[in-house]
C-alpha cells in the first residue's frame, strides 16, 4: 500500500485553509501544498507530485470538479486519488462527486483534530 | 529569547476568536447583498454571489463552532439555488 505523505489541497477560503493546515500538517504530519484556486493547483501539481488531491467544490472561477478534471489531463496526475471536501453532502451529491472520480467526500465542517485520521482511513480503504 | 510557540489547541482557539470578531461584518455584508439583490430587479449575478456567500458561511461558520449559522446558511443556499436554477423567485419575495 502506497504511503500517504503529500497532499495537494485546493481551497479558496483563507479561514478554512488555516484550520486545515493545522489539521493536516500539525496534527496529521502530512506535507501540504495549499492552493487558493484551480489555476494555482494546475501550476503547482506536477512539481509537488502529490499522493492525494483534496479539493473544495465551490470556488470562484474554476470549481473543484473542473479543477480535478484538468488535473487528470496531466499524465503525472491521471490516476492520483482525489477527495472533495464540501458542505454539499446530500447522498445524491456524494454519488455525483464519486462519479467524477473522487474516492470519497469529506463533509464540512470537519474536526481539525480528526481530519487526518479520517483521510487516512479513506486512503487505507481505497488502497485495499 | 523567543516566545513560546502556541500549542495546537491554543492556535485553534486563536483562530476561533479571530473568526468570531469577523463574523458580524460577514453577516452585515450578506444583509447588504440581499438588499442590493432585492432592489436590483433580481440581478441573477447578484443572486449567484449571495448563494456563494451563504455557501462559504455554511462551510466556515460550523468549523468555528457556529452550528446554527451554518445550518441556516446552508438552508438559504439551497433555497437561492432553486431560485437560480428555475430563474424564478416566489411572488412574496419580489417586493423589497
Amino acid at each position: 500500500m502506497t504511503e500517504l505523505n503529500r497532499i495537494l489541497y485546493v481551497e479558496d477560503e483563507p479561514d478554512i485553509q488555516t484550520v486545515a493546515q493545522i489539521a493536516l500538517e500539525s496534527v496529521g504530519g502530512f506535507t501540504l501544498k495549499v492552493c487558493s484556486t484551480g489555476e494555482e493547483a494546475l501550476a503547482a501539481a506536477i512539481e509537488f507530485s502529490p499522493d492525494l488531491i483534496l479539493l473544495d467544490v465551490m470556488m470562484p472561477g474554476m470549481d473543484g470538479p473542473t479543477t480535478l478534471q484538468e488535473l487528470r489531463r496531466l499524465p503525472e496526475l491521471s490516476t492520483t486519488p482525489a477527495m472533495f471536501m464540501t458542505a454539499k453532502v446530500q447522498p445524491h451529491e456524494v454519488e455525483q462527486f464519486k462519479a467524477l472520480g473522487a474516492i470519497d467526500v469529506i463533509p464540512k465542517p470537519f474536526d481539525p483534530m480528526t481530519l487526518s485520521e479520517h483521510i487516512r482511513t479513506i486512503w487505507q480503504k481505497h488502497s485495499n | 529569547m523567543g516566545t513560546k510557540k502556541p500549542n495546537l489547541q491554543e492556535q485553534l482557539v486563536a483562530l476561533r476568536q479571530s473568526y468570531t470578531k469577523q463574523l458580524p461584518s460577514k453577516l452585515t455584508a450578506i444583509t447588504q447583498l440581499w438588499e442590493n439583490l432585492s432592489s436590483s430587479q433580481w440581478d441573477w449575478s447578484l443572486a449567484d454571489q449571495l448563494r456563494r456567500e451563504f455557501h462559504t458561511l455554511a462551510g466556515t461558520a460550523p468549523t468555528f463552532g457556529f452550528m446554527k449559522i451554518g445550518e441556516q446558511s446552508r438552508a438559504a443556499e439551497l433555497v437561492i439555488n432553486i431560485w437560480i436554477q428555475n430563474k424564478n423567485i416566489p411572488e412574496e419575495m419580489r417586493t423589497s
